[in-house]
């Protein structure tokens, strides 16, 4: 057993597949890093810069036009015409002020601009001005009044931004990453275990001394060695960078994950003994797994993110999924003994 | 007719039992199912991910996981140690001064805005929210002029006419209104909930830019399932290679490209069928606009089971293939205000969605790399399937060196393969650019010209290596060059080339040329050095380019 493990890890080594995978999860860092980027920029435009944008108010306002506007027009054409000519960045028209009802804003932005993503902060930092001007005119409280501290009872400033990265990094990324090596882990079962079926060099094996579930087992030894050694590099590169908690913990986490789907790789491999079937069964199962993750914070990617962050989870939450692989890889060993005693 | 179009259908029917096929229908259903139902529910990984307390108040909130102190002292305690991340007291927030406290701190002040703005409602009605927003885009084209025109009274008339105000909203639409208007949602969970309605109205603290984030689901729905069809592809031509009958078909009058094409066409039109049916749940053209990458996907997938040399390696390379792809069209709808997103088909599929109008001509360009980059795919791999290629035991990344420059027979053809290499540079110039992203700028900016300069030698002295002549030089550089010029025609490309100094005329040229010379000059004793060298001219151009720019 431990030369088929060795032959197996010597090809994976001869072919770099090992850096395929590496690249695979990088693509999947950066994919996401990318997406909190994105997210950064759309939700919080100041995060890029907001100086330099220029915001025009037009209309019968005057408490708007005291909020903050940089130009102030008096009809909304010689506002949209300084906005095509690029004189201001925005426009905010509101044709007639009711300071006792509601009050219904047109903002004109630019089309396909990053200045109009820019100045839509802007804006909207004018128009909770004029709201919080509003509410005191009409006696309603204009903000909820918690203040907001560090743990030496300084007055502290709230960076926004810094949660939806944070969410990101540890609700997306890093239970992404934990399922990308679990299904490369079962991808690689399938494939070491339905080549030597296809290429009919199984009924050698068989001939030898080595059983079937000696020839399984060391199947999903090699496609489990090959996660623990991914799952190690990327919680240590994580670690490092980011500071995430339990890196042992999620180790062992990623490990159960990666077991749950080489055995299911093995499983199918094993009953339908050539690839093509294969790979479509684990790929509809992995389909299925992936999405139902993310749906619940019992579910893999939410005990995850809360081990990798420092939170609370039941034992429960966590065992869960080292039970699971165990079983299915018992399973997978039981089927590959039927097996051999059917044929 | 088609031989082996029927060959593979049998094949098919053979391995897919009814069994099989009943197995995979359940199966089917049932990812369908779950699928469905982890959408309906919405993102939730994040439940629980801060550890919130109080002295008086319980917060309730998924993102918290909430408990209550004694007292003042143990709370802040907690709060020190690092057991909690969040602590309130009175009209009191505190936090520590780290990632994860500062975070919950801004999820906390999200959560006491999103409280008050429901108490406000109850206690005052619409009063409370006297400013609704409507945002409205429009295109403007800003050129310099002495006496530039007003914007015309028809044009004004238009832009007035969709101004709404309070007469125009039904009395008993205006709660409903501004109900949805001060409803705030986290941060980012628009990117997987399917049942997302855009409000037409938002508050100043609700407003945001638009974004097609919400759609993105929806694009994944005319994506991934033909993945599936791809799988059965990959894997059909891969078990022909492995056991040795790609070389039988090779030895009989089906010709290479025959064999492909044939091979390929029941899963492209299975992959169609897939990406008709959410065009038809969503009323879309969605299936045109992922045409152009179901050509590229597939015709990846083909180069790849043709040239992998063991099963492992054809599932870890098309994992990585479909994933740069993935990124590719799917990422640039993320920056949806930017002209940039246009680069990829994905984001009209999504402007489609979401009922915008664009011109149909920015998809086309958008489709023109992809579709290329398909079809000189599909060449190669029929280039490459030769019975000393199938057996050779090198890396697919030296077979496509080795096919690119042996396709190259003669000036013409290499001058072809030159232009057709350029949407590959710019494709894989994508990713540098996005890498960067998350570099500082000055070393992002340093690495994205030495990367653009490796890439963009390695295909230019790929197809000049085999006939190091001065004719060959030429016919590279001038493909190259026309072909990157074509390409900068485009809004979109030329947008793009800002990053990569592409937009002069003459420069470019003699840059390629010279390059393409030296390495013709410089490879004679060693590649590795005319190689280097080409690399180097490259880099110092594009590096004085930009420091000029």
């Amino acid at each position: 057993m431990r030369a088929m493990i060795v032959k197996d890890l010597r090809m994976i080594a001869r072919e770099r597949t090992i850096m395929s995978a590496m690249a695979i999860l990088i693509f999947i860092a950066s994919f996401s890093s990318i997406i909190t980027f994105g997210l950064l920029v759309l939700y919080k435009p100041d995060f890029i810069a907001l100086s330099g944008v220029k915001v025009g108010v037009a209309g019968e306002c005057p408490v708007l036009k005291m909020s903050g506007a940089d130009v102030r027009y008096q009809s909304l054409e010689d506002g949209l015409n300084d906005f095509y000519r690029g004189e201001i960045d925005a426009l905010i028209y509101l044709p007639r002020e009711n300071t006792s009802s509601v009050n219904f804003v047109t903002v004109y932005l630019p089309k396909d601009e990053i200045t109009g993503i820019i100045a839509s902060s802007k804006v909207k930092e004018i128009l909770k001005e004029y709201q919080k001007r509003l509410r005191e005119r009409n006696g309603i409280p204009p903000d909820h009044g918690f203040r907001f501290y560090d743990d030496e009872f300084r007055r502290s400033e709230i960076k926004e931004g810094s949660s939806i990265t944070f969410r990101f990094i540890y609700a997306v990324l890093i239970p992404l990453l934990i399922i990308t090596t679990a299904i490369i882990s079962g991808g690689l079962a399938i494939d070491l275990i339905s080549e030597e079926y296809e290429t009919k060099t199984y009924e050698i094996i068989i001939s030898t001394p080595l059983s079937s579930t000696e020839f399984i087992s060391s199947k999903i030894s090699v496609s489990l060695l090959i996660s623990s050694v991914l799952s190690a590099i990327w919680i240590a590169l994580l670690y490092l960078n980011v500071g995430i908690k339990n890196p042992a913990l999620l180790f062992i986490y990623s490990i159960s994950l990666s077991m749950i789907f080489s055995s299911l790789g093995s499983i199918s491999s094993l009953i339908f003994r050539d690839r093509e079937r294969s790979q479509l069964v684990f790929s509809l199962i992995s389909v299925s797994f992936v999405t139902a993750s993310f749906s619940s914070s019992s579910m893999m990617a939410g005990v995850a993110a809360r081990i990798s962050a420092g939170s609370y989870y039941t034992a429960t939450e966590f065992l869960a999924y080292p039970f699971a692989g165990a079983v299915l890889l018992v399973s997978a060993i039981v089927l590959s003994k039927r097996l051999e005693i059917m044929d | 007719m088609l031989p082996l179009l029927k060959a593979e259908l049998k094949k098919s029917a053979r391995k897919m039992t009814t069994g099989f096929r009943i197995f995979l229908v359940i199966l089917s259903i049932g990812a369908i199912a779950v699928s469905y139902i982890s959408f309906s529910h919405g993102f939730s990984s994040d439940s629980g991910i801060y550890i919130s307390a109080s002295d008086q108040y319980i917060i309730q909130s998924r993102i918290f996981h909430h408990f209550t102190v004694e007292s003042f002292q143990s709370g802040i305690e907690l709060l020190k140690n690092g057991e909690i991340d969040v602590f309130i007291s009175e009209r009191e927030v505190f936090v520590r001064d780290d990632l994860k406290s500062m975070s919950a701190g801004e999820e906390m002040k999200r959560f006491l805005e999103n409280e008050f703005s429901k108490w406000l409602y109850d206690n005052y009605g619409d009063r409370a929210f006297p400013v609704l927003i409507r945002a409205e885009y429009l295109k403007r084209e800003i050129k310099p002029e002495f006496t530039p025109k007003p914007v015309s009274i028809e044009e004004i008339k238009k832009i007035q006419e969709r101004i709404p105000s309070q007469e125009k909203i039904e009395p008993e639409m205006r709660e409903d209104v501004i109900k949805r208007a001060i409803e705030q949602k986290p941060l980012g969970e628009e990117v997987v909930g399917i049942k997302r309605e855009a409000a037409e109205f938002f508050t100043p603290d609700t407003f945001s830019p638009p974004s097609l984030i919400s759609k993105m689901v929806q694009a994944f729905l005319f994506l991934i399932p033909s993945f599936f069809a791809m799988q059965l592809f990959s894997s059909s031509v891969a078990e022909d290679v492995r056991l040795k009958r790609v070389e039988i078909f090779l030895a009989s009058p089906i010709g290479s490209t025959d064999y492909l094409l044939q091979k390929m066409l029941p899963y492209f039109i299975l992959s169609l069928i897939f990406a008709l049916i959410p065009s038809l749940i969503f009323a879309s053209k969605g299936i045109v606009y992922v045409l152009p990458a179901f050509v590229l996907l597939f015709s990846a997938q083909a180069f790849i089971a043709v040239n992998s040399r063991s099963y492992r390696e054809l599932t870890f390379l098309i994992l990585v293939v479909n994933l740069l792809v993935l990124v590719y069209l799917v990422i640039p709808s993320i920056f949806s205000g930017l002209p940039l997103s246009d680069i990829s088909p994905v984001t009209f599929l999504l402007r489609d969605l979401a009922n915008e109008e664009f011109s149909p001509g920015d998809f086309v360009i958008s489709a023109i790399p992809l579709f290329f980059m398909g079809l000189t795919l599909i060449y190669l791999t029929s280039e490459s399937m030769t019975v000393e290629n199938i057996q050779s035991y090198s890396s697919p990344f030296k077979k496509f060196a080795d096919v690119l420059s042996f396709s190259a027979k003669n000036d013409a053809l290499a001058f072809v393969l030159a232009a057709m290499t350029v949407f590959f540079a710019f494709f894989l110039e994508f990713f540098l650019i996005f890498f960067s992203l998350s570099v500082p700028l000055l070393p992002s900016f340093a690495v994205l010209m030495l990367g653009v300069a490796v890439i963009e030698e390695f295909f230019k002295s790929v197809l000049i290596y085999p006939e190091r002549t001065i004719r060959r030089v030429f016919a590279v550089a001038g493909g190259f060059f026309l072909a990157e010029k074509s390409l900068l025609f485009a809004k979109v490309f030329s947008d793009y080339s800002i990053v990569l100094p592409g937009q002069f005329l003459l420069f470019p040229f003699l840059l390629h040329f010279t390059a393409s010379f030296i390495f013709a000059v410089l490879s004679g004793k060693d590649w590795r050095i005319g190689y280097a060298a080409a690399v180097a001219v490259h880099f110092a151009y594009n590096f004085m380019a930009v420091s000029m720019t």
